[in-house]
């Protein structure tokens, strides 16, 4: 009869055992795989403010190549994917902040600051560029 | 017969579960390299291909400012009236890598070599290439007289590398040529 029962719990020992380093493997494995999706997808969104950064700089670039007289709306998005980040202009330079990164892209002179939502972009003549 | 129970049991663990564990282990590791790759590879190639593009426009463009020097540039484009400037090509070959690479609006590694009939490579003042000095190219003579040969990637590591080939009106001495602008980018 006590033979019975100690069969039994060492069974249950060893499941346990087992089951406990199967559940050990698994959350290291989830550990990893969250730490290195967390840094795919923040990199994901550095790129995509990037290429943000960059088509505003194009638009901007364009502008001062145009003959006067040119005008173009853009819609700057609120959220780039998942990435809530914030942008704003010095003098010769737009500068796009997420988090802790800040990705500064070369514009020419331009009045007028750009705003997420709706930027009209106009040349009134041939050197000033206004943002409204 | 107390001994022999213990005996197989203590078989079954070494055997049976072990070997399951491993093979738990092994499928985990192996559904995780399975996603982990699925993260970045797929898109890599195609952005590789779409920054070459870009890199040849925003060469074969007059660039901004329209006179630019290594100061002043916000995009280094390399043509004036619609022809090769050698002095725009000198100013990005003398340009420090790491200042050209967002001008060019890449994150990638790049290489731009010229080439004129024959495939030879063409020389500007003592310069060879625009772009990346890792890559090892083979030269003779110095200064003004320098003889550049074509670029040896076998001194960089790289998992895919994209090569596009612009054409490009150039102005040597008194005659105008078409040239090849050759563009590398790689990761």
């Amino acid at each position: 009869m006590s033979i019975i029962i100690r069969k039994k719990a060492q069974v249950a020992v060893e499941f346990i055992f087992i089951v406990g380093l199967a559940m050990i493997v698994i959350l290291v494995l989830a550990g990893v795989l969250y730490y290195l999706s967390y840094n795919y997808s923040e990199e994901k969104n550095i790129n995509r403010l990037r290429d943000l950064g960059y088509s505003l700089q194009s638009e901007l670039i364009l502008a001062s190549e145009v003959e006067p007289g040119y005008e173009r709306t853009i819609i700057i998005p609120a959220k780039v994917g998942s990435a809530d980040y914030s942008i704003s202009q010095t003098d010769n330079d737009l500068v796009i902040t997420y988090r802790q990164a800040e990705l500064l892209f070369q514009i020419p002179q331009v009045n007028g600051n750009l705003n997420k939502g709706s930027n009209t972009i106009s040349k009134t003549d041939a050197n000033t560029i206004v943002i409204s | 017969m107390r001994k022999r129970r213990r005996n197989k049991k203590s078989q079954v663990w070494v055997s049976d579960y072990t070997i399951s564990l491993l093979l738990f282990i092994l499928a985990a590791l192996l559904s995780v390299k399975i996603i982990v790759n699925s993260f970045s590879t797929n898109t890599a190639f195609e952005e590789l291909k779409t920054d070459a593009s870009k890199i040849s426009e925003i060469l074969l463009s007059e660039g901004y400012p329209s006179d630019w020097a290594n100061e002043s540039v916000i995009r280094p484009g390399l043509l004036t009236s619609n022809r090769l400037n050698s002095l725009k090509v000198e100013s990005a070959m003398n340009m420090s890598y790491s200042l050209l690479k967002p001008k060019l609006q890449t994150r990638y590694d790049f290489l731009v070599i010229f080439e004129g009939s024959g495939n030879d490579m063409i020389e500007f003042d003592e310069f060879c290439a625009i772009g990346n000095p890792d890559v090892n190219i083979n030269s003779t003579g110095a200064g003004p007289l320098i003889d550049c040969h074509n670029p040896e990637f076998t001194s960089i590591d790289y998992d895919n590398l994209v090569k596009l080939t612009r054409l490009v009106i150039y102005d040597s001495g008194s005659t105008s040529e078409i040239i090849k602008m050759v563009i590398y980018v790689w990761y």
